[in-house]
């Protein structure tokens, strides 16, 4: 049995109307991934008990808690203004949750001790809020969300107002301590790079409803449609013209030429594929650059490699991105048909190749790493 | 320039404040001289023996328990209307808000007349309920201290869901959230996450509300001896009646040194309260009431509208009530505004003739002390230059524009008189200039704080001199709250009686005279008549500074 088991949660609120169901195993932590305004803050409000659910049933440990009010459902809630009690030093703060549930004094000043050493806040224990750095009130409230050993912790963007260095060095202190103390987490963000380096499982979010989940890794590489590339920086996409069959091979038709690609990585339906509403999804892995211009090459060699001109660089220290401008082509394939144009795509490479902007690249594309999509996955 | 700043900074300090003080010296000047003729500890006999007389021990102990009733009333009144208009989107929200005018615009000796006629002795309610059974006929509701508390309460409890309510309805409601996610139920959450950030404005109304049932007058004044006497009303009858001029300034040493405190912790309060809001943030959203909160704001709307509006459809019914006799017959005319309108001596076009020239100028005096005092302060501390915290906290230009607030009117208006040594109109105007300008003042230094810097600096970034970017920019981003200020100042002015009662001499009346005049002499309802057309002056002034906040 999972621990936490949220079935067909439904909220709903002028327009907008939200719509989940998803698991996390003890000990997880899971990301609520999504744009602004998709919902995901609604989600763990309603799992908290703070906002009321129309329909739906959450099982925490095996208890339903989805009618009970939020003192009983025994959460931990890390709020985005960290919600911290100014008029209580650190200690009260923390304290606060013990004394409610009747800790014994001497039972919770221990707690309190041990909790403060291994969350390296005991300076922080006889100040009041007040007199905290961004990062010492962040710690003070993970502390106090945690203190009453809950048995889901539930974080609401606690990140998103520090600054990038303290950002980076928080990140890594939740990581390991959610791990180190085996806590199981539900964490709100619209971060990637928090959703990748905190999460053991993703669920992306759009409009209310959680259109993919899974590991980081699954996710990542196989993404459910168009929208999640776009939103997760995966690749590029390019509009597929049509599909053909071959005997066992299936190609796919697009601007940029045919490629042959593994036909169980087609997840658009015919009529999806007929509308116009599917993509052929280029991982960024699936691109390889090489510096100068195709007329360098000799005859022959040009099949399924693509010309373009670089726009711009933009240096990301242990690699950088390149905006490519390809140029338009004819189907590779047949050489006939009439010229196409595209957009702006962008590959990343290695620092340490060497390329000008306003000069010309070849790149190819693998289609073994590629998959077709469709634009938007409807749940 | 920073030179400047401070030159101009404390001159206009050093004006307001020998304008504030000047009348008290003068006051106390006079009341010396009247001591007698002999010298050095003979004549401060008389002042020592005010202090200790029983009557004004009675007094003091009368005007504190009279107060803190009538603010603890308030504040239960008026709490849980903050709760509904800062927590629930519902008809009428706008209409619980804009009852915070009353206070303000409503003067006194209307609200006084109106629960006269409501709750007196032949009051609409105390009929209504005679005729239930529930009271003894001819028995009024208020002439007792409970009824003078209970009038300062509706008359005050306004200011509750104004200031409190505004201050709610910004506040995140997280804290109260984590609390609740920390295991603590609905009250320990309140107590914790919402209570201390609550607290600054609660105190800050409390402190304002007690401020002014302290320092009530005319409400006291018309009840008379049966309810008791405050300080306000002792200094009143010893300037007045008795010509007792050092009893007049140990009550009026003994009100300000009371209302000094008072004043401390209201500008206090003010001070923390603004501190906590501006981590507020964005307002959370309001909800729409359900079931047991919609009922609960619809008990709560019908006890507004029985206690508190009851009173002021008695006033507009009793306008329109043409009597032939006290009990004779009656009907609906306009008779009584035609009656003070027409004929050799049009008493209310005459009364307003003057209330309007005289709170005119008065008002423009009060906006040009306040403007000046508000905008050099501001304009010093934008340069880094702030005057020192000398006491609960609060600089001491914030103490010069609150330090008029714990002085008696009538103490005010006697050392006006004693400075000039003469009344008359002149007097009247400096009187409630004097009254009038703290609170431009005090609306002004908010509305100079909100303006946002970035705007005068990027003006200076794309070229403008300091000067211009002070004209082009911030005259036209405060210009708005000026206009405000100044219709506040009218409001203010407009409805004062005190001023012209004593500084008047008898020469000139104006409507809040007139009005006080004719509820003396019984005549109801040519005295609601008044009320009515002196109710459209500062209502309109106050509805007009409303609207100018709101467009700005």
């Amino acid at each position: 049995m999972k621990h936490l088991e949220v079935s067909d949660l439904r909220f709903s609120q002028g327009d907008f109307s939200l719509q989940a169901s998803f698991s996390l195993d003890r000990g997880m932590t899971g990301i609520i991934l999504g744009p602004s305004g998709c919902g995901k803050t609604t989600l763990l409000r309603c799992m908290a008990g703070l906002e009321k659910p129309d329909t739906g049933s959450i099982m925490l440990d095996g208890n339903a808690i989805s009618l009970l009010p939020p003192e009983k459902r025994n959460l931990g809630f890390i709020f985005q203004d960290l919600a911290l009690f100014d008029h209580l030093s650190g200690r009260e703060n923390i304290e606060f949750g013990l004394k409610l549930r009747k800790v014994p004094k001497v039972d919770a000043v221990a707690s309190i001790e041990s909790l403060a050493k291994k969350l390296k806040i005991e300076a922080l224990l006889d100040r009041k809020p007040f007199f905290m750095s961004g990062g010492e009130k962040q710690r003070l409230a993970f502390a106090r969300a945690i203190a009453t050993k809950p048995a889901l912790l539930l974080m609401d963007e606690p990140l998103s107002s520090l600054d990038a260095p303290l950002r980076r060095e928080l990140k890594a202190y939740l990581r390991s301590t959610l791990s180190r103390e085996g806590i199981t987490a539900l964490h709100v963000t619209h971060d990637v790079e928090e959703a990748l380096e905190l999460g053991d499982e993703i669920f992306i979010m759009n409009h209310g409803r959680i259109v993919a989940r899974g590991a980081p890794r699954t996710i990542f590489e196989a993404p459910p449609d168009a929208w999640c590339v776009r939103f997760l920086g995966l690749g590029f996409l390019l509009p597929v013209l049509g599909i053909e069959i071959k005997g066992t091979t299936s190609i796919a038709n697009t601007s940029f030429g045919s490629y042959a690609y593994p036909p169980h990585e087609c997840k658009a339906s015919k009529a999806q594929i007929d509308n116009g509403e599917a993509y052929f999804f280029v991982p960024k892995r699936a691109v390889s650059l090489q510096a100068g211009s195709m007329e360098n090459m000799g005859s022959g060699s040009s099949i399924g490699i693509l010309d373009a001109k670089v726009e711009d660089i933009i240096f990301q220290g242990t690699f950088q991105k390149i905006d490519l401008l390809p140029t338009p082509v004819r189907d590779a394939q047949e050489g006939a048909g009439p010229p196409t144009t595209c957009d702006h795509i962008e590959v990343e490479i290695g620092s340490a190749v060497a390329i000008a902007k306003g000069g010309r690249v070849r790149f190819s594309i693998d289609p073994a790493k590629c998959a077709i999509v469709p634009a938007l996955v409807r749940s | 320039m920073k030179g400047k700043d401070n030159v101009l900074l404390r001159s206009f300090g050093f004006l307001a404040a020998t304008f504030t003080i000047s009348p008290l010296v003068a006051f106390a000047v006079s009341a010396f001289a009247g001591a007698g003729k002999a010298g050095g500890a003979n004549k401060a006999l008389p002042l020592l023996l005010a202090f200790i007389s029983p009557s004004t021990l009675s007094a003091l102990k009368f005007s504190l328990v009279q107060a803190t009733m009538s603010t603890v009333l308030a504040l239960l009144v008026g709490f849980p209307g903050a709760f509904f208009v800062a927590r629930y989107n519902f008809r009428g929200r706008r209409f619980f808000m804009a009852l915070a005018a009353v206070p303000f615009c409503l003067p006194a000796i209307l609200v006084i007349l109106s629960f006269i006629l409501y709750y007196g002795k032949s009051g609409y309610l105390t009929l209504a309920l005679a005729r239930l059974g529930y009271i003894p006929k001819g028995e009024g509701l208020l002439y007792s201290i409970w009824g003078l508390v209970f009038v300062h309460a509706f008359y005050n409890f306004p200011i509750v869901i104004q200031n409190v309510g505004s201050v709610w309805a910004k506040m995140p409601r997280s804290r109260e959230e984590a609390a609740r996610t920390l295991g603590a139920g609905r009250l320990r959450s309140f107590t914790t996450g919402t209570l201390p950030y609550l607290l600054p404005s609660i105190l800050q109304s409390a402190s304002l509300i007690f401020l002014f049932c302290f320092f009530s007058f005319t409400i006291v004044l018309v009840f008379g001896g049966l309810a008791g006497s405050t300080l306000e009303v002792g200094i009143y009858r010893a300037i007045r009646f008795t010509n007792d001029r050092p009893k007049a300034l140990a009550l009026a040493l003994l009100q300000t040194a009371i209302a000094l405190l008072v004043v401390g912790a209201f500008a206090h309060f003010d001070r923390k309260n603004a501190a906590i809001s501006k981590d507020f943030g964005n307002p959370p959203p309001r909800r729409r009431p359900r079931s047991f909160s919609l009922l609960a704001i619809g008990a709560y709307s019908i006890l507004i509208a029985l206690f508190f509006l009851g009173p002021l459809f008695a006033l507009t019914a009793e306008a329109f009530t043409v009597r032939s006799s006290l009990a004779g017959a009656s009907h609906f005319g306009l008779e009584n505004f035609s009656r003070l309108l027409t004929g050799p001596n049009p008493l209310l076009l005459k009364a307003a003739g003057s209330s309007l020239a005289l709170s005119g100028f008065a008002a423009l005096a009060a906006t040009a002390l306040g403007f000046s005092v508000a905008a050099s302060s501001h304009y010093a501390a934008r340069r880094g230059q702030t005057m020192k915290a000398i006491g609960f906290g609060v600089s001491m230009n914030s103490w010069i524009i609150a330090f008029p607030l714990a002085l008696s009117p009538a103490v005010i208006s006697a050392g006006w008189s004693a400075l000039m040594n003469s009344s008359g109109d002149m007097l009247i105007v400096i009187g409630q200039m004097a009254i009038a300008w703290p609170f431009v003042a005090r609306s002004l230094s908010a509305a100079f704080s909100s303006i946002d810097r970035t705007r005068n600096e990027a003006a200076r970034t794309l070229g403008s001199s300091p000067l211009q970017a002070m004209i082009w920019v911030d005259a036209a981003l405060i210009a708005p709250s000026v206009a405000s200020a100044a219709a506040f100042a009218f409001s203010i002015t407009m409805g004062d009686a005190n001023i012209p009662l004593i500084l008047g001499g008898g020469k000139r009346e104006t409507l809040p005279l007139l009005l006080y005049r004719l509820t003396s002499s019984y005549r109801f309802s040519e005295a609601c008549a008044v009320g009515i057309v002196l109710a459209l002056f500062t209502s309109i002034a106050f509805f007009l500074k409303e609207r100018t906040n709101e467009t700005s």
